[in-house]
C-alpha cells in the first residue's frame, strides 16, 4: 500500500511505513471530535487544488504588474527567479505601499514594492497548516512550491473558505 | 531440560491507550523505532520506564507497555534522577521536547546532564511549541512568525548539543524521525551508553511548524544537507560524497574533494576524545551558514555516573556508621513542638 504521508509503497499488511516510520493505519487515533477537524488534519493542500500562479521578474514595472492584477481578477502575482519564489506583490502591496502614488511610481521595478522571501508551502503540507500559517502571518495567498523550491502553485483564504464550507457538516 | 525464553517483540512494548497526536505527526516515527529496537536491549519490560513532562512527545509513556511516568512540567530529569538513584538496575529513559527540556525544564536538564546519570535522554525537537497550538520555543530560528512573535522572533535559538556538550555531556548524538534506520541505531547506542546519553531528534510537527527541518529530510537534498558521522571515518558528504568538511585553523570549511583535496585533508570524526571541542564544533555547524549538519554520534566517552558514586557512599556509610534509623534522625538536633 502506499503510505499516505510519503507515498512510499510498502507491502500490505505492514504496520508502519518502512521508509518514514508512519503507521499506515489510523485504527489507533482517538475519534475526531467534527468532521472538519478530522479532514484539517488528513488532508493535504492538494486537495484546495492550487491554481497556476502567474510569475513575473522582479524587474516588472509596477504599472504593469497593476495592470495584470486588474485584468486577470487576481489579488497578487509571484516574483520569481529561477522558478523559484523570491517575493509577492499582493493587491494589499498596491494599496499600502503605491496608494495615490502608483502613477507616479508606475516606472519603478516590482521588487521595491514586493513582500520579499514569501512564506512558501509543500504540497504535502496538510490543510490545517496552511490555516494556521494564514492565521498567524495574515497571508491571504501562500505560494506552493516543489521539493526543491520551485513554484507550482499557489492558494488563496478563498480556497480556504470554500474548502471549509464544502465541508461543514450540514445544519 | 530446556527452558524457551520468551521472545518479546515491538508488539509487546504497544498499549492500547488511543494516540493523541496528529495524524502525520514525527512522534509516531520516533515511537515505533523506540519499540522496535527495545527488544534487542534484553531488558524485561518491567525494568524500563519512560518519565515525561508536558508536551506532545510528553505523551510518550503512555504508548508504551511499560512503567512511566507523565510528570511535571521540565521535571522528568528530577524524577528519573531520584528513580536511577534508589533503583539503578532500572533502564530510565526521559522523554523530552524544545520547550519543556529547554525552556520550563533547562536548569533541570543541565544538571542532570552534568551529573552523568546512567539515564538516556531523547529530545524531540519540532522548533515550536505544539501542544499549545503554535508559540515559538527556545529552538524557533530568528525570525520565525509565531502566535507569541507575529514579528517574528528576536531570541537566538538554543542549540540542544551545544547546550549538552557543554554540560560535558558523555554521550551526545542527533538523529531524525523519518530517517529510521539510523535513528533505530542512535536509540540503541544511546541505551547501551553507560552515563547520561543525550539524543536530538529532528521532529516535524506537520501542523504548527511543517517543514522546519525539510532540508534535512527531504529525499532530493538531505545529502547534501545532512552529514552522517562515522567514528574514525572523514567527514564527507553529499550525494556522491563528493564533498567533504576539512579545518582551516579553527574553522571548518566545506570542500570539494577531487580538486586538490583528498580525505586525508579532511577532518576525521573521533567521537571517543577526551577533549569535546571538536565535538562541539560540529553541534555548531548549521544549514544556515552552508554547512551540512551532522547526525549520528558525536561523542561517546566514559566517565563516573552519579548514581553509581552516590549509592557507593551511601555504602561507605553504612559500612562505617550502620544502617540509620530515619526516625531517630527526624527527632535529634534542635527539636521544638509547636503550641
Amino acid at each position: 500500500m502506499t503510505c499516505p504521508y510519503c507515498s512510499a509503497e510498502n507491502l500490505d499488511g505492514v504496520d508502519d511505513c518502512a521508509e518514514c516510520g508512519q503507521p499506515l493505519s489510523d485504527a489507533h487515533l482517538a475519534d475526531p471530535s467534527t468532521a472538519v477537524e478530522q479532514r484539517l488534519l488528513t488532508d493535504h493542500v492538494d486537495v484546495l487544488s492550487p491554481k497556476d500562479p502567474i510569475a513575473i521578474s522582479a524587474q516588472t514595472p509596477v504599472r504593469d504588474v497593476l495592470r495584470m492584477l486588474v485584468d486577470r481578477h487576481i489579488g497578487c502575482l509571484i516574483v520569481a527567479e529561477q522558478g523559484k519564489p523570491i517575493g509577492i506583490f499582493s493587491e494589499r502591496d498596491a494599496l499600502v505601499k503605491l496608494n495615490t502614488n502608483a502613477a507616479a511610481l508606475g516606472d519603478r521595478p516590482v521588487s521595491e514594492f514586493m513582500t520579499t522571501a514569501p512564506e512558501t508551502l509543500e504540497i504535502g503540507a496538510k490543510v490545517a497548516f496552511a490555516v494556521q500559517r494564514m492565521e498567524v502571518g495574515g497571508y491571504r495567498h501562500l505560494p506552493i512550491v516543489g521539493d526543491t523550491g520551485e513554484l507550482t502553485g499557489i492558494i488563496s483564504v478563498r480556497d480556504i473558505l470554500h474548502y471549509l464550507t464544502e465541508n461543514l457538516p450540514d445544519a | 531440560m530446556r527452558t524457551e525464553l520468551p521472545v518479546v517483540t515491538a508488539a509487546d512494548f504497544a498499549t492500547d491507550q488511543d494516540v493523541r497526536w496528529c495524524p502525520g505527526c514525527g512522534d509516531y516515527a520516533i515511537l515505533a523505532q523506540m519499540k522496535k529496537m527495545l527488544p534487542s536491549l534484553g531488558v524485561p519490560r518491567q525494568n524500563t520506564v519512560f518519565i515525561s513532562g508536558i508536551g506532545c512527545s510528553s505523551r510518550f509513556p503512555y504508548y508504551m507497555n511499560t512503567y512511566g511516568i507523565h510528570s511535571i512540567h521540565g521535571r522528568a530529569p528530577a524524577f528519573a534522577t531520584g528513580l536511577k538513584v534508589a533503583r539503578p538496575e532500572l533502564s530510565v529513559w526521559v522523554i523530552t521536547g524544545d520547550g519543556d527540556g529547554l525552556s520550563i525544564g533547562g536548569n533541570h536538564l543541565m544538571h542532570a546532564i552534568r551529573r552523568n546519570l546512567d539515564i538516556n535522554i531523547i529530545l524531540f525537537n519540532n522548533r515550536i511549541y505544539g501542544l499549545t497550538k503554535g508559540q515559538y520555543s527556545p529552538t524557533s530560528p530568528l525570525g520565525k512568525k509565531t502566535k507569541t512573535s507575529p514579528m517574528g522572533a528576536i531570541d537566538n535559538p538554543l542549540h540542544p548539543l551545544s547546550i549538552a556538550i557543554g554540560c560535558e555531556a558523555t554521550f551526545v548524538a542527533r538523529s531524525i524521525d523519518t530517517h529510521i534506520k539510523h535513528l533505530e541505531v542512535v536509540l540503541r547506542r544511546a541505551a547501551l551508553h553507560r552515563g547520561t546519553a543525550f539524543v536530538e531528534i529532528y521532529q516535524n510537527c506537520n501542523v504548527f511548524n511543517d517543514g522546519a527541518w525539510a532540508y534535512a529530510n527531504n529525499r532530493q537534498t538531505k545529502f547534501e544537507n545532512t552529514i552522517e558521522l562515522e567514528h574514525g571515518a572523514p567527514l564527507v558528504f553529499g550525494k556522491s560524497g563528493q564533498k567533504g568538511i576539512r579545518l582551516n585553523g579553527l574553522e571548518p570549511e566545506v570542500v570539494e574533494l577531487g580538486t586538490g583535496i583528498a580525505e586525508n585533508d579532511l577532518l576525521v570524526h573521533d567521537e571517543q576524545a577526551a577533549e569535546p571541542s571538536l565535538a562541539y564544533l560540529l553541534s555548531r555547524l548549521r544549514h544556515e551558514d552552508g554547512f551540512p549538519e551532522p547526525i549520528g554520534v558525536f561523542r561517546a566517552v566514559d566517565s563516573p555516573r552519579y548514581d553509581e558514586e552516590l549509592n557507593r557512599q551511601v555504602d561507605a556509610a553504612r559500612a562505617q556508621q550502620g544502617t540509620g534509623d530515619l526516625t531517630q534522625l527526624f527527632n535529634s538536633g534542635e527539636t521544638w513542638t509547636v503550641s
